[in-house]
């Protein structure tokens, strides 16, 4: 027994040092150890998925541009799982999985398709995989790993390690490698020229998926999607750079009011005096009458998207101040139901009108914030500037405080993605679905679903 | 030789009539792309696809079976050469994540496209049916294009003698 125990620690020692010397040693045990896991998972996942050629090409790319900013040797590869499950996975040696149903979930948004993936990468560049695994199998594994160290065996290390990973893969990362993936998935999406709210907003759709929803079980709730989303969102604003003072003139460089279809005008109705809150309405110059959908409510501020499809409103309803956002025939497109018990003002959209900027008073003072259009993400910019006039440049935020002086808030600069050279499109032909006319017994004639033959 | 040349002359200009008449003939359109680089004759029956079709993408349905033609354009070109465009392009098709069950019919080689050199390849592939396709790439003021007849694959040839009057009618509207 003593004999077993002097074996095994010097096989460890040895296997530590030959570790320590050669970092090549681990990189090719990790990859062989994913390369054992990969096949298996590619067979349980209904294998690898033929996916659009465009739609296979912006995915490298994006996939290429996020994997160029993280350091380490990892050779990364990416497969797309032929499955409608919800889930993504990634395995030592920098293999990572996406299923068909993650990019459907996703749609075309390549921020959500790079948060999905800047998360897989995270928990590759910093070893959680591994790390999982030394924790689960103890001294067996490292005694096998001595072995492929000593080169008696590779196959029996990498087997000893496959079976442990497929667990770990199973029952999930811990709650502290989850959380630090998603931090170190923001800052890679930063550095790679994806707006880090990216992850947050496919976090958000999860949290809204039906429980019917198909969703890798680990995927949808280790840890819960809503804690994630809380320290994704207080991490963000690090990438927002805090307001810095600029020479400036934000009303001449951007008009804060009016249409630009020129079809309504904004009527301030406020009472009067400076420090009431001000009330305004539209006046429809094509109807020549005021607008229906803004009566009863307190508005307290406008604003126009720049291509006028939107209208967005602070409004000002039994002491809670709300954003409301229309479109142009008057329906409630969204409803931010923010609860603050101040009036929200200085509204202004971003140039692409993917973004709200807003001001509110409360007890801690005047804030500034940001909300993204459709999308639960609302981040408070600042917290100590006054802002008497907001406009969104294509240089970032531009801010007038009340003393006269300027200040630029630069929001994280996404990048699209632009293929390097022209793919033609590969179409087909679209099937004309033509419904039937026909009569039904009482000589009726009525409009039938194609293919449906009855009458 | 007066009274020979007048015979001579008069043939030529009924053979260049008949011509025109043929390819414009009953419902043919001559079709002005939108960006003012070409001009073809659209044969009877084609149809252009408005709700398909964008600034980049012209389609049009053929009267029969699945005929399809489209042209797309590339404003951003980094090739000179139409042979490499189609080359770069069908590496892509060709590759384990392009077309599925690509198969090339006819190997890429150079044609003359109006007076324009181009590049023209053939292959099959697996859409929702099995399709040919015949793809003409060209680089015209320094905007690629790709003209495209995609046919059901049983129906491939008989289409392909109309897409050959197509481009046998091919013009430019700016100088090669």
């Amino acid at each position: 027994m003593r004999l077993l125990v002097f074996l095994a620690v010097g096989v460890l020692l040895l296997a530590s040092a030959a570790f320590a010397s050669d970092q090549n040693l681990v990189t090719r045990f990790e990859r062989a150890v994913g390369e054992s896991v990969k096949e298996q998972l590619i067979a349980t996942y209904g294998g690898k998925a033929q996916i659009p050629l465009h739609e296979h090409l912006k995915l490298e790319a994006i996939f290429n541009r996020l994997t160029s900013v993280v350091s380490g040797n990892e050779d990364y590869s990416l497969t797309i799982l032929d499955s409608y499950e919800i889930n993504a996975f990634s395995l030592p040696g920098g293999y990572i999985f996406l299923t068909k149903g993650l990019l459907k979930l996703a749609g075309s948004d390549e921020q959500r398709i790079a948060g999905a993936l800047a998360h897989e990468i995270a928990h590759v560049a910093n070893k959680h995989g591994m790390n999982a695994l030394w924790r689960r199998l103890g001294l067996s594994v490292l005694l096998e790993v001595g072995k492929f160290v000593l080169e008696v065996t590779m196959t029996e290390a990498v087997h000893a390690a496959t079976q442990a990973l497929i667990d770990v893969l199973q029952s999930g990362y811990s709650r502290e490698a989850e959380l630090e993936a998603d931090y170190h998935a923001q800052k890679y999406m930063m550095m790679a020229g994806f707006d880090p709210a990216g992850l947050i907003h496919v976090l958000s759709d999860l949290q809204r998926l039906p429980q019917s929803q198909e969703v890798g079980a680990v995927f949808r709730s280790h840890p819960d999607p809503g804690i994630r989303i809380q320290q994704l969102l207080e991490t963000l604003s690090d990438y927002w750079l805090s307001p810095q003072p600029i020479a400036g003139n934000v009303e001449a460089a951007e008009p804060k009011r009016g249409d630009p279809l020129n079809r309504f005008l904004i009527v301030d109705r406020s009472p009067g005096g400076e420090t009431t809150a001000r009330s305004y309405t539209l006046y429809d110059q094509q109807n020549q009458d005021f607008v229906g959908w803004l009566d009863g409510l307190t508005v307290n501020d406008l604003a126009f998207a720049p291509d006028g499809s939107l209208i967005a409103a602070g409004v000002w309803e039994k002491g809670i101040g709300d954003v409301w956002i229309w479109n142009r025939q008057g329906k409630v497109v969204e409803r931010w139901k923010l609860g603050y018990t101040s009036p929200i003002d200085n509204l202004h959209f971003d140039p692409s009108s993917s973004m709200l900027v807003y001001q509110l008073r409360n007890m801690n003072g005047v804030e500034i914030w940001v909300g993204y259009l459709g999308e639960v993400t609302r981040l408070k910019l600042s917290c100590r500037l006054d802002a008497e006039l907001v406009a969104w440049q294509e240089s970032g935020l531009v801010l007038k405080d009340r003393a006269g002086s300027y200040y630029r808030i630069q929001a994280p600069r996404a990048e699209p993605i632009r293929l390097a050279d022209p793919i033609p499109q590969v179409i087909e032909r679209k099937q004309r679905l033509v419904p039937q006319v026909g009569q039904d017994a009482n000589g009726l004639f009525r409009l039938t679903p194609p293919g449906n033959s009855g009458f | 030789m007066k009274a020979c040349r007048m015979p001579i002359g008069f043939a030529v200009v009924i053979l260049v009539f008949t011509t025109v008449v043929k390819a414009e003939s009953e419902s043919d359109v001559r079709f002005c792309d939108p960006h003012h680089l070409f001009h073809v004759v659209i044969p009877s029956g084609w149809i252009f696809q408005a709700g398909e079709s964008s600034s980049h993408l012209l389609v049009f349905y053929g009267p029969e079976h699945d005929q399809l033609i489209y042209i797309e354009y590339f404003p951003e070109i980094a090739f000179s050469d139409p042979m490499d465009f189609a080359a770069n392009v069908l590496e892509h098709y060709s590759a384990d994540y392009g077309l599925p069950k690509f198969e090339l019919v006819r190997e890429l080689e150079p044609i003359d496209l109006g007076g324009v050199k181009a590049a023209l390849a053939e292959y099959d592939y697996l859409g929702r049916i099995e399709r040919t396709e015949c793809r003409v790439f060209v680089i015209i003021d320094q905007i690629g294009l790709t003209i495209t007849l995609s046919e059901a694959k049983p129906h491939y040839a008989v289409s392909k003698a109309q897409f050959d009057l197509i481009l046998a009618d091919w013009g430019w509207e700016v100088s090669p």
